[in-house]
């Protein structure tokens, strides 16, 4: 891991000279910390923070908490570690001041998150600067990830299949949406999950997408559909899986054909050098030759997949519009979730990691119909 | 992040109650001679939308966007096809996506009668959102209403002060299925989970780590039909030497929770218990309208603030210990008069020794 925070430093640094930066502040909001996490190389719990890379120099971070704080010099990524009262980050002007006495153009990632309170002192603090957002930025800094970022995300892989596996063991007639949430929470909260992004759909063809679970009581013949993403010490990988209970209907299985052909579709289009757009046609033109073509559209669906890393919903989107390569060593999910007539919504889709002539699969779990005995 | 369960039920939240919050802010809208007023939510801090709305705001942000008459809506950049959960779990009818919030303000505005635009909490705006926002308010005077909202939320309805202790309850009984000294901290983590979503608990925070070398720290943070409260117990050894004055301290604390306390007189009252140990510690009181961001979005002024009668508040007293660990303990109260009511009741401890003869 060490290794890493070199060549993260490297990365950004890199990337803010390209755009002209003198200097990369990366702000995090109580839910987009991945950048900060991304300099320290810390889990950390408050409602925000800050870390700052100069162009030259060592980095800073300032935290919300003493707990943060000392967490952060626990890891040891960064020696200069301070704690800042909300809103008055004048403490975080003043040292970015430090390393950058003139005026200056700062990269602020989740600049367009950034509370107005901090924001004001911020801009007090460096009436000089000219702050630019640099959240594209940092995501496509973000988009390669290292050998060791990689065996992070595997580790978070092997949970994400564990948690598939509660899901079907707790799939039963009478059983409440939330209680089958409960089972995967408790099983990958006790293999050291500390985050998951999860959501799950219960019912025939009426259904048109996935949310939080409800109270509905799981019946014979539903599909029970969801996307799971635990974060393991930040990393996050997604399974997309649906399962019946008791015997498919003609119309599941027909659904669950349509969609494995479009993963498959997707996965062999996955090599470095694509765009994500092409990746997306190729899941779209499965769905199209077999008269399902409407269904890709935004009014049935968000995206045909997406990446992930330090958070769930990564650049690239998997949109035929994307022009954004794919790099090797980029982290990507190819899931072609919609609704079709067929079944109602369908979620499938399987983690990868992009290579020059191909992906290595990040899960073993089986891409089939999974079924639940009545 | 939110992934439990999501109701609305007429038996928690009798009919007409949300109606008459949002009604309360309408009021003030037109005593101000305001148009309209706007709520911003994210995914992490969203509670003034869950008290107007029951809206679970699961992903990404959103506006509550609220005229002085007539009904809200729901400016989200979530997708339209989310809208049909939203009905069967909010009191909403108008739902509007849409990739940029401001464009949906627009148009929501243009719809309004004359006067200004209220911003809720204007501090705690995204500075972009909320510039965004004035320049697409059509000419309309912006107006920071503050916290209009919080304040009504810190004193609970009935109905309220019902499913706050329903929430201590099962915060309570998540901590306590965790206290199991044969685990690891994982194991109590997927417990505590288990035992908290399977009571109906929409979001769940677990934090199970080690204590200096003696001992394990169980805290739970969480969410119930919207409403946030906390509990945390140690489990230590005998070797934990820390342990008594810990426990004292906190003893302490718990004593001075009452209506007109504040942050510093917890810490006034923990400060000699803990003298002797040569280590740092913080004392917090965080109401329960700040807990779902840890209290980190608050003030010094927010934090300095006494607390009211009816306030139902988290105490939470956090140890630092050689190494950079830290030992938590905390529970919820409801603030009676002289005494401070402990909601998270059942639990042992504070501090469990596991290995006393």
């Amino acid at each position: 891991m060490n290794e890493d925070i070199g060549a993260r430093r490297a990365r950004v640094r890199e990337a803010a000279a390209k755009a002209g930066l003198d200097g990369l502040l990366a702000f995090a909001p109580g839910w987009r910390r991945e950048n900060v996490r991304y300099l320290t190389g810390s889990l950390f719990r408050g409602a925000f923070a800050f870390a700052w890379l100069p162009a030259d120099g060592p980095p800073v971070a300032f935290f919300a908490n003493r707990a943060d704080e000392q967490a952060v010099r626990q890891v040891g990524w960064v020696d200069d570690v301070q704690v800042v009262p909300f809103p008055d980050v004048a403490q975080v002007a003043a040292r970015v001041s430090q390393d950058l006495p003139g005026g200056a153009r700062i990269g602020v990632s989740q600049l367009e998150l950034m509370p107005r309170a901090i924001a004001r002192t911020l801009g007090d603090g460096l009436p000089r600067a000219e702050l630019v957002n640099a959240t594209r930025l940092m995501d496509m800094v973000r988009l390669v990830k290292s050998d060791w970022e990689l065996e992070q995300v595997r580790r978070a892989g092997v949970v994400c299949a564990a948690g598939w596996e509660a899901f079907v063991r707790a799939l039963r007639p009478g059983v409440r949406e939330y209680e089958v949430v409960a089972e995967v929470e408790a099983q990958i909260k006790s293999l050291g999950a500390q985050d998951n992004f999860m959501l799950f759909a219960s019912g025939g063809d009426e259904v048109r997408g996935m949310t939080p679970p409800g109270a509905r009581q799981l019946r014979v013949g539903d599909m029970v559909r969801t996307e799971l993403t635990p974060s393991l010490d930040g990393y996050y990988a997604q399974i997309c899986r649906s399962a019946v209970l008791g015997q498919p209907s003609d119309g599941q299985r027909r659904s669950f054909d349509l969609f494995n052909e479009a993963v498959e579709a997707g996965l062999n289009a996955v090599r470095a050098g694509v765009t994500a757009g092409d990746v997306a046609r190729a899941e779209n033109d499965v769905f199209r030759k077999h008269g399902y073509g409407e269904y890709t559209s935004s009014k049935y669906t968000r995206v045909r997949g997406h990446g992930h890393g330090l958070h769930p919903d990564e650049v690239p989107s998997l949109l035929e519009d994307d022009e954004t390569v794919l790099e090797e060593n980029a982290v990507i999910i190819v899931h072609p979730n919609t609704y079709t007539p067929l079944c109602g919504y369908h979620v499938l889709g399987d983690p990868v990691v992009v290579k020059k002539e191909g992906y290595e699969p990040l899960l073993t779990t089986e891409r089939i119909l999974f079924t639940a005995p009545v | 992040m939110k992934r439990g369960l999501v109701v609305l039920d007429p038996a928690e939240i009798p009919p007409g109650e949300l109606e008459q919050r949002t009604d309360a802010v309408q009021a003030e809208l037109r005593a101000r001679g305001l148009a309209a007023a706007l709520v911003y939510a994210d995914v992490y801090h969203s509670g003034d939308l869950g008290y107007l709305s029951n809206i679970c705001l699961y992903w990404n942000e959103a506006l509550l966007a609220v005229p002085a008459e007539g009904k809200p809506a729901l400016l989200t950049k979530l997708s339209p096809r989310v809208a049909n959960w939203w009905r069967a779990t909010s009191n909403l009818e108008d739902f509007r996506s849409g990739r940029v919030l401001a464009k949906l303000a627009e148009a929501f505005l243009a719809e309004q009668g004359p006067g200004g635009v209220g911003l809720v909490e204007m501090d705690w705006w995204p500075d972009t959102l909320a510039a965004d926002v004035t320049a697409a308010a059509g000419g309309r005077e912006v107006t920071d209403l503050g916290s209009v909202v919080r304040r009504r939320r810190q004193s609970p309805s009935p109905s309220e002060a019902v499913l706050l202790r329903r929430a201590s309850g099962l915060t309570a009984q998540a901590v306590a299925a965790a206290l199991d000294s044969q685990l690891t901290n994982h194991e109590r983590a997927g417990r505590a989970e288990l035992t908290a979503r399977l009571g109906g608990a929409e979001d769940v925070n677990v934090y199970c780590h080690r204590s200096g070398d003696d001992a394990d720290t169980v805290e739970v943070v969480s969410e119930f039909r919207g409403y946030w409260t906390g509990a945390a117990r140690v489990l230590a050894s005998s070797g934990a030497s820390w342990a008594g004055s810990l426990a004292a301290a906190y003893q302490a604390a718990s004593a001075m929770v009452r209506v007109g306390a504040t942050r510093d007189n917890v810490a006034a009252a923990v400060r000699p218990a803990l003298a002797s140990s040569g280590l740092e510690w913080q004392a917090d009181l965080i109401h329960h309208t700040d807990l779902e961001t840890d209290g980190g979005y608050r003030t010094a002024a927010d934090e300095a603030e006494p607390l009211p009668d009816g306030s139902v508040v988290t105490l939470r007293l956090e140890l630092e210990l050689p190494g950079g660990s830290r030992a938590v303990l905390a529970d919820t109260l409801l603030l009676e008069g002289a005494t401070g009511r402990c909601l998270t009741e059942g639990l042992p401890g504070p501090v469990i020794i596991t290995d006393a003869a």
